[in-house]
């Protein structure tokens, strides 16, 4: 189910509350802070990859950082997961701060990096087994864990071949399997999805919804609009270093005070493109090549003086409706798509 | 056309990895300097030459002004020289000139006078033995000294049970040294890059294992392969070739050891100075052939000008190379080689510790 018909149905009822998203095990009021981010800054020299970030994460949350590539989103993750070292502020992952404490913190989190991290000569099975007695899970339970995951992900019957000989959507599925056999409290996962098949990102989805059900905490990155609409209870849209929205995805529509956009196609380079501003209700207008999308309160309202201003254009315009997507909502806030 | 663009894009490419780019050149230029230096000062003027004269008279002192004039000679005690010979192995032989010699040679009545020899030396041997040729001939004129009748010489070998080696003796444990540094440099440099390409560094560094921990795991497998190696290769010296491996087993497997933890260790800092795969066999081929030849594996150590004998002194290659010929040539005990073992294990600690500051998995 895609962002439309969730907005439509919030629309056509309740309000932003319709939109249905399954609950964690873990009763809300029992939930325990498993993130804190505050402050966290990261800067190369003049470059300033990540600025005053600041969110937290329950267990049983996936929270969603969702931006273009170059936002900020691995800096942020590599922080958090204790590589990089903040320029300033700092993350407690459970109360343990992730640059004083840092073995606890290692001990409680599972990466997913975004690139494929797998010893490709050794098997699905040793690769997992080997990281498990890196993050020193016991000999007696590991045999047991290793056979859970492969099973999760789907590998039970390629567990002992090669990595190398793998398709990119099962070393994806093995690249989660491995950062999870620690069992890990909040699981960090870097655009786990990048580059895969459908049937292994459907996997992915599931995996995660599971997690997140058995109470574990999720921050998940992703540019990948779909992805975020899918998997996410509250969503940070990140861009330039910076979070420039957070909430519920209805909420952060809602605030957006515009619910729906209007794309208009097929005008002249002569048109009065400032006239589209005037017309009631138009909270932004993005002017492209031959066409401009409005992002309007109530598109009901706006399409009479939207009518009058392309009445001399009737034959060559077409108008299309849309409930606003995350899509346009970051286009929205940024002036920029979200791919590029 | 399109090869030509092909030919410039690879072009730009290279000339992008400068470091790389300027070791074709820099790397064959410092080897041709270091085997150049060590080859122009081929005199026997800098061999270490010491002469217990217990005579004092007249021959004794002819005996060695001849030999001044070919060799470093130092007129020492018996002690001293001595220790020169067998303990620090700086002179290749001892000449004993014995008490009363003068007086026998001048009534006609034969004499005997000690070459005591260091045969793990034995380039520096061989050039002393041609002088006493020289001598010979030469000391003639100041009153035929060496007249076989009269004057006899024995040698004697102050470190081992052997007399005399070939040069296999000084290149299979120096051909084996360099080929296991060569494959520890090249295995650790390439297998750490390798982890970042496979993003698995990524995964360890934010493992709840310390820094130490996955350096050291990771050498640990070096030093078995590379211990192994170089005891293969060896032995294959010694059942191809007859080559000594001196009296105890155990001594040779723990000076191994220590040669493949001192440089597997060494391997850890070229893995990190080199960042890129293509600066990796530059800087690995000039660290190698560097350290073979001022270490004293292409030619015998006490070969080299003093200078580089010098700077030589520094290096793991030289040490590895005089605890194997302790072993192997001297027929020496694990505890009279240990002081050498010693500077090996603390040469490979301290490349370890310089190779943790180097080459960091995370910032935390």
């Amino acid at each position: 189910m895609g962002i439309g018909s969730n907005v439509l149905e919030a629309v056509s009822s309740a309000g932003p509350s319709v939109r249905s998203c399954p609950t964690s095990a873990v009763p809300r009021l029992d939930r325990r802070v498993a993130l804190r981010v505050n402050g966290l800054r990261k800067a190369y020299g003049r470059v300033v990859a990540v600025q005053d970030l600041s969110f937290e994460i329950t267990e049983g949350e996936v929270f969603g950082l969702l931006g273009p590539n170059g936002a900020g989103k691995t800096t942020t993750i590599s922080m958090i997961a204790t590589q990089l070292r903040p320029t300033a502020g700092d993350a407690w992952v459970f109360g343990h701060s992730v640059q004083k404490e840092t073995k606890r913190v290692r001990e409680l989190i599972g990466l997913v990096p975004q690139d494929i991290s797998l010893y490709p000569q050794l098997t699905a099975r040793e690769n997992i087994k080997f990281f498990g007695r890196m993050y020193g899970v016991p000999r007696e339970k590991l045999d047991q864990r290793v056979e859970e995951l492969l099973e999760l992900v789907g590998l039970e019957n390629r567990q002992n071949e090669p990595v190398e000989e793998f398709s990119g959507g099962m070393k994806r599925r093995l690249n989660l399997a491995v950062s999870l056999v620690h069992e890990p409290k909040l699981v960090l996962l870097d655009e786990p999805t990048v580059g895969v098949d459908p049937h292994s990102r459907e996997k992915i989805f599931s995996i995660v919804r599971t997690l997140r059900d058995n109470g574990t905490a999720l921050l998940y990155t992703t540019h990948y609009m779909e992805e975020a609409e899918r998997l996410c209870d509250r969503i940070g849209i990140m861009d330039e270093g910076k979070i420039i929205a957070m909430g519920p995805l209805m909420q952060l529509l809602t605030n957006a005070g515009c619910s729906e956009v209007i794309d208009v196609r097929g005008l002249p380079p002569s048109f009065d493109w400032k006239s589209l501003h005037e017309i009631p209700g138009v909270c932004r207008v993005e002017h492209f090549d031959s066409g401009a999308r409005l992002f309007v309160s109530r598109a009901v309202h706006a399409l009479t003086p939207l009518h009058g201003r392309l009445a001399r254009y009737a034959d060559q315009v077409t108008i299309e409706i849309a409930p606003l997507s995350l899509e346009n909502l970051f286009l929205q806030l940024t002036g920029k798509e979200l791919r590029d | 056309m399109k090869l030509l663009r092909v030919m410039l894009k690879d072009l730009r490419l290279i000339a992008r990895d400068r470091s790389a780019l300027a070791s074709l050149v820099v790397v064959p230029i410092i080897i041709i300097l270091v085997v150049a230096e060590t080859q122009s000062e081929i005199g026997t003027q800098s061999i270490l030459f010491p002469i217990v004269n217990e005579d004092e008279g007249p021959v004794a002192n002819a005996l060695i002004k001849v030999f001044r004039e070919h060799l470093d000679v130092r007129v020492v005690d018996r002690a001293t020289a001595e220790r020169l010979v067998a303990v620090e192995n700086k002179a290749p032989a001892m000449l004993v000139l014995p008490a009363g010699l003068s007086k026998r040679y001048l009534t006609n009545k034969a004499s005997k006078i000690e070459l005591l020899t260091d045969p793990a030396q034995w380039a520096e041997l061989q050039a002393i033995r041609v002088i006493f040729l020289l001598a010979d001939r030469e000391a003639a004129s100041l009153g035929d000294p060496f007249e076989e009748e009269l004057l006899t010489l024995e040698e004697r070998s102050l470190t081992g049970r052997r007399l005399k080696f070939t040069s296999l003796e000084q290149n299979i444990p120096g051909f084996s040294v360099m080929f296991v540094l060569l494959s520890l440099i090249f295995s650790v440099a390439f297998g750490l890059r390798d982890e970042e390409v496979w993003g698995t560094t990524r995964r360890l560094a934010v493992a709840p294992v310390s820094h130490f921990t996955i350096l050291g795991g990771k050498l640990a497998a070096r030093l078995i392969v590379g211990t192994v190696q170089l005891l293969i290769l060896l032995g294959f010296g010694h059942w191809v070739y007859g080559l000594s491996l001196g009296r105890s087993p155990v001594a040779m497997v723990v000076v191994a050891t220590c040669i493949v933890f001192a440089m597997a260790c060494f391997s850890m800092i070229i893995a990190a100075i080199a960042r890129t795969r293509e600066q990796i066999i530059p800087v690995g081929l000039s660290a190698v052939f560097i350290l073979a030849a001022l270490g004293g594996c292409w030619w015998p150590f006490y070969e080299q000008p003093k200078w580089m004998q010098t700077i030589a002194h520094g290096l793991m290659t030289t040490w590895s190379m005089f605890a194997i010929h302790d072993v192997m040539l001297r027929d020496r005990t694990l505890l009279e080689v240990a002081p050498k073992l010693a500077i090996l294990l603390a040469y490979g600690g301290l490349s370890f510790g310089i190779g943790m500051r180097l080459f960091r998995y995370s910032e935390l």
